[in-house]
């Protein structure tokens, strides 16, 4: 009950942002949407591993809260509408037509992809509970092309001249990251098992992010460097430094040592800290495409409160559900 | 020092946590396999921390010799980049890091279990081979309280506690290096007709009890039933896979008719596919499963008249 009521107040705050500044207003809601869809796609990839698996740690443990996150999916379909619908708001290639980009990027082509990846997604998220197995063999590696090509169309495509041919995998490994952490707090146990992912998930981000960034620092063509120079730029460094910081540095100190990976308290606070790394990760994608400067304000406040409610609300009913 | 053997792991932990409750803080354990819960009470080894210290410094030395190399010894303008680049050192000082991490703790693998050393007095103790088999074991130095370890072993409910090797012991203290030093004598030819030790034992069967057969029944349901079944019928799911040459049935005719002797030879030295369970099966445990097969076929094949408690009415024909 309490998530739909910071829900209905995160909504409502972002309704009446929408009806002054309407770009900043849909801003906030794609990098909040980005932070709830990778944590469900990365829940989806989870389950799927668990399924195939079969280990102990997630048929027994991790098992319930995952596939809660992964029957949100179907609602967070729904919630993709209000991108679609201010498309013109948000994406420059929709009033300056490039035309080496033009088919690939024409609203028509856009909407009709989204349309595949939500479907696909809420369809293995329906199935997974009828043939798990089955489901899971095949959907594992469309899960993985689907959120590569999301990525890159729904954040990626906001600065249409840029391009990184990781950048799907860095949205992918962080929303993994985060869903591990996710599900380390919700889970019935605390396992060190989900500590150990949840480390190696971090050492993956860190991997994966180094890659993008080194690549780009060594070839040093200007059309890649602008899109780092842009989010190095003044207040965004302290962003960046953070980011290292809480989701890699930390995590993978505090998690390494043998005691400390199986204290209660340790897996938490590290969980904290990367979902809140996370949220700040899909802020600084999107943000400095939109708005430039640093910013973070009320309206991406109340669009992360909102998304997140919704998510931990549906997950939550959902638990209870498979529980009960 | 004294070695206890026991029957199963959990037998070997209950032993453990005994034993430290009486004082006893210098355990040794020897099993086949990694026991998990035995990992919790023994005291965690400093090697993980050993090796994470040298690779957070051969990291750190790695980036500091880059930076020496790039900034004070020989200076290069890569493209007009910054002498020192934080980025490009990474991979040099992430790799040369791991790399001095898993060599040191391989290395000190190596010297923590003493693993160049093939020999171990410990090694001479009767039945000592099975730790790699089916044992578990426990071993005490033989501290001044002896008799009183070796009541606290016994309570913990060994299955036979030993003291070995008091020559053995005692030798390692020698300085067995020093005879490198030395002149070699010409290798020693065994005397004509000598035996070597321990290939002389008696083989004979030990007397048939109640005891030895449910020994068989319990040897025979770990190595044989897998294959053979648990009646002896080979209905099993891996004699099913084994579609060339199925596993035989020991119910068949032609088994039925092996005695004792001929099926304690099958047990040694393994028949068709099925491989020898010498090493396995001591004698005394060969001997238990073939007077268990004998008794596995008695019981699958009896006339009625012979079951005792046939004429007990409601009991009916029941075929196999």
């Amino acid at each position: 009950m309490r998530y739909w009521l910071a829900a209905t107040i995160g909504v409502v705050l972002l309704a009446a942002y929408f009806l002054v500044m309407p770009r900043d207003a849909l801003a906030a809601y794609l990098s909040a949407y980005a932070f709830t869809w990778s944590i469900a796609l990365g829940a989806l990839t989870l389950a799927m591993i668990g399924r195939l698996t079969e280990a102990r740690w997630y048929m027994e443990n991790a098992r319930r809260p995952t596939e809660a996150l992964v029957a949100t999916i179907p609602l967070l379909a729904i919630l993709f509408a209000p991108i679609a619908l201010g498309l013109s708001h948000l994406y420059p290639w929709v009033w300056t037509v490039d035309p080496a980009r033009a088919s690939f990027l024409s609203t028509g082509f856009f909407l009709a992809r989204s349309t595949l990846y939500l479907a696909t997604w809420a369809t293995l998220a329906v199935l997974l509970r009828q043939s798990p197995r089955t489901v899971s063999a095949v959907g594992l590696p469309l899960v993985g092309l689907t959120t590569t090509f999301a990525a890159f169309d729904w954040i990626m495509s906001l600065e249409p001249q840029w391009s990184s041919a990781a950048f799907g995998l860095y949205v992918w490994t962080g929303g993994f990251q985060a869903a591990l952490a996710l599900i380390v707090l919700r889970a019935p146990r605390r396992e060190s098992a989900l500590a150990k992912l949840l480390l190696t998930a971090s050492i993956f981000w860190a991997y994966i992010a180094y890659s993008q960034g080194f690549i780009i620092w060594i070839a040093q063509i200007p059309r890649e460097t602008s899109w780092y120079v842009a989010r190095t730029s003044g207040a965004w460094t302290w962003v960046l430094v953070t980011l290292v910081l809480a989701r890699f540095a930390v995590p993978f100190l505090a998690l390494l040592p043998y005691a400390w990976k199986r204290r209660a308290r340790v897996q938490v606070a590290v969980s904290v800290l990367v979902i809140g790394g996370h949220a700040l990760d899909m802020h600084w994608l999107v943000a400095p495409a939109v708005h430039g400067r640093f910013a973070f304000g009320l309206v991406h406040l109340a669009a992360l409160v909102a998304l997140s409610s919704f998510l931990l609300g549906a997950a939550e009913e959902e638990q209870e559900v498979v529980t009960a | 020092m004294l070695l206890a053997e026991f029957e199963s792991p959990e037998d070997l932990v209950r032993a453990v946590k005994q034993l430290r409750l009486l004082g006893h803080e210098d355990v040794e354990t020897y099993t086949p396999h990694a026991v998990e819960e035995l990992e919790a009470l023994l005291p965690r080894p400093r090697l993980p921390w050993i090796a994470g210290i040298v690779g957070f410094l051969a990291a750190g030395g790695a980036y500091l010799l880059q930076w020496y190399l790039a900034c004070v010894d020989y200076p290069l303008d890569v493209g007009g980049r910054p002498a020192h680049s934080p980025l490009a050192f990474v991979p040099i000082a992430f790799e040369l890091g791991l790399l001095a991490a898993s060599l040191t703790a391989v290395v000190g693998l190596f010297v923590g279990c003493g693993l160049p050393r093939l020999w171990r007095p410990i090694f001479e103790a009767d039945g000592f081979e099975r730790a790699a088999v089916d044992g578990f074991f426990i071993a005490l130095p033989e501290t001044a309280a002896r008799d009183e370890a070796r009541r606290a072993l016994w309570a913990t409910g060994a299955r036979r506690v030993v003291a070995f090797g008091l020559l053995a012991v005692l030798l390692t203290g020698c300085d067995f290096q020093r005879m490198t030093d030395q002149r070699r004598p010409e290798p020693q030819v065994p005397p004509r007709g000598s035996v070597a030790r321990g290939t002389v034992r008696s083989e004979s069967s030990p007397p048939v009890t109640r005891a030895l057969l449910a020994r068989g029944r319990d040897r025979y349901t770990i190595f044989c039933a897998p294959c053979h079944g648990v009646l002896g019928d080979a209905n099993t799911a891996i004699a099913d896979r084994m579609t060339l040459r199925r596993p035989r049935s020991l119910q068949d005719e032609g088994t039925r008719a092996k005695a004792p002797e001929e099926l304690y030879q099958v047990v040694k030295g393994g028949f068709g596919l099925m491989s020898s369970y010498e090493a396995q099966l001591p004698i005394e445990d060969r001997w238990a499963v073939a007077h268990y097969v004998k008794a596995l076929q008695l019981s699958q094949s009896a006339p009625r008249a012979e079951v005792p408690g046939a004429d007990v009415p409601g009991a009916e024909e029941k075929r196999p």
